[in-house]
Formats: C-alpha cells, structure tokens, sequence
C-alpha cells in the first residue's frame, strides 16, 4: 500500500516533469522566458522602476507628492511604453493563454480546477 | 513582426506535445492515491445526510455572520455559536475523513503547480486565473 503510494506520487512527479519539459519548448514559453530575462536586464528598465519604487517609498513614508504627480504619470507612461516592458507585457499575456489552455487539459479529468485548487 | 505570427497557439507541434503532456499529467494526478480517496471522502460525504444538514447549516451561518461583520456588527453569541457548530462538525468522521483527504489532495496539487510556476518563471495558478493574474 505504501508503495503504491510512493509510485503513484513518483508518477505525478514525473509527468509533471515531463509537462514543464514540453511547456519549456513552446514558442509561446521560449518567447516568454526571452521577455522576462531583458525585462529584468534592460538598464533602462530598471532605472524607471527603480525611480517608480522611489516615490511609492516616498508616498508610504507619509511625503507629501502632490507636486510630483506629474512626474510619477510620466513615469508611469513611460514605463508602459517601453518596447521592453511590452513585449514583456505581450509575452505573458500570450504565455498566459497557452497555461490556461493546458490547465483545462490537466482540469478534465480531475473534475476540479487544477490551477485555482492549488493556487 | 511577421516571425510573432510564429507564437500563436494553435498549429505548432510544440503546443500539441504540451497539451498531450497536459493531459497525461491531468490523468496521473487522477489516479493518485490522495485524489482517490479524496473522491472516496467526498462520496461518504454526499451519502452522509446528517454531516450534509450540518455543514450546510455551519456554512449558511458562516455566511450571514461574515455579511454582518462587514457591516460592523460581530454578535459575539453568535460567533461562539458558530464555533460550537465547527466544533461539532468537526468531530464527524465523515467530515474529518474529508478534510484529512482534502488537505492531502491539496498539498501534491500545490506541489506541482509550484515546480511548474518555479521552472516556468511564471506563477501557473495567477496566470490561469479569470484575470489573468493581473
């Protein structure tokens, strides 16, 4: 009976191995991964989040940024513009699509919604 | 831009390994032993009729206590209520061989949502969620 049990979760390990194996190959997933990798390198990037994280600093410390909220909207627009940022953006929202197409495959079976029981 | 026409879903071979992956991890988890006897408990829950009476009692207080929280007003005597009433469904076999069976279901379903969302740089549960995680 343990064993069995101890096969069984060996399985499940193993398919989903093999399920993040194959979700590793798809264009959607290598586009994606690509994304994010020169989302979190692209200098630029950085340096515009970084200088957002500033004033949400800022802001929770109690300052008062009724001056700057010029600037923190064009921070914020230049941020959402940035080719980097939508790709990013896009590569997740395509990646996204393709996991929720596997999670209604993974789902059928199960009877249950796999993504949202064990979210 | 012509090469993101390349990304859409529909007609890779590499999709429809992933999806075929999908489905046999989709079948491996249903023949887990924790999803088994999770099935077997929620079963003896449904045949239960007294546990069922209960819990939905439990539930529908629950829920009229929590409508009334959120207005300000927590009655005390009916929050110790409630937690008598757990208190007494708790001890149900039936209801206890469900949560033991749940929570065991639970944990393998989380541990392979978390190696996927960990190799994947992407959390799996967000981005299946109705929102999209966002």
């Amino acid at each position: 009976m343990e064993n069995n049990h101890a096969d069984n979760l060996a399985t499940v390990q193993k398919r989903t191995d093999e399920f993040i194996e194959a979700l590793l190959a798809t264009p959607a997933i290598r586009r994606f991964r690509e994304a994010a990798r020169q989302f979190e390198t692209d200098p630029e990037v950085q340096s515009l989040l970084e200088t957002l994280q500033r004033f949400q600093q800022a802001q929770q410390a109690g300052l008062d940024l009724s001056n700057s909220l010029q600037d923190i909207r064009d921070l914020q627009l230049q941020i959402r513009n940035h080719p980097v940022v939508q790709e990013f953006l896009s590569a997740r929202d395509e990646a996204g699509a393709l996991l929720q197409e596997t999670n209604v495959a993974i789902s059928q079976p199960l009877g249950l919604d796999f993504a949202q029981t064990a979210a | 831009m012509e090469a993101s026409k390349e990304h859409g879903l529909t007609g890779s071979p590499e999709v429809a390994a992933a999806m075929e992956a999908a489905r046999a991890l989709g079948r491996a988890l249903g023949e887990s032993a924790q999803f088994k006897r999770f099935e077997a408990a929620h079963d003896a829950l449904q045949a239960d009729t007294e546990a069922r009476q209960k819990l939905n009692e439990f539930l529908s207080h629950r829920q009229e206590l929590s409508m009334e929280s959120m207005f300000g007003s927590t009655d005390q005597a009916a929050l110790e209520k409630l937690e008598q009433e757990w208190q007494s469904l708790s001890a149900m076999p039936s209801i206890i061989s469900y949560l033991h069976a749940q929570e065991d279901l639970l944990a393998v379903l989380r541990e392979a949502a978390a190696r996927i969302s960990q190799q994947i740089g992407l959390d799996y549960g967000a981005a299946c969620s109705p929102s999209g995680g966002r």
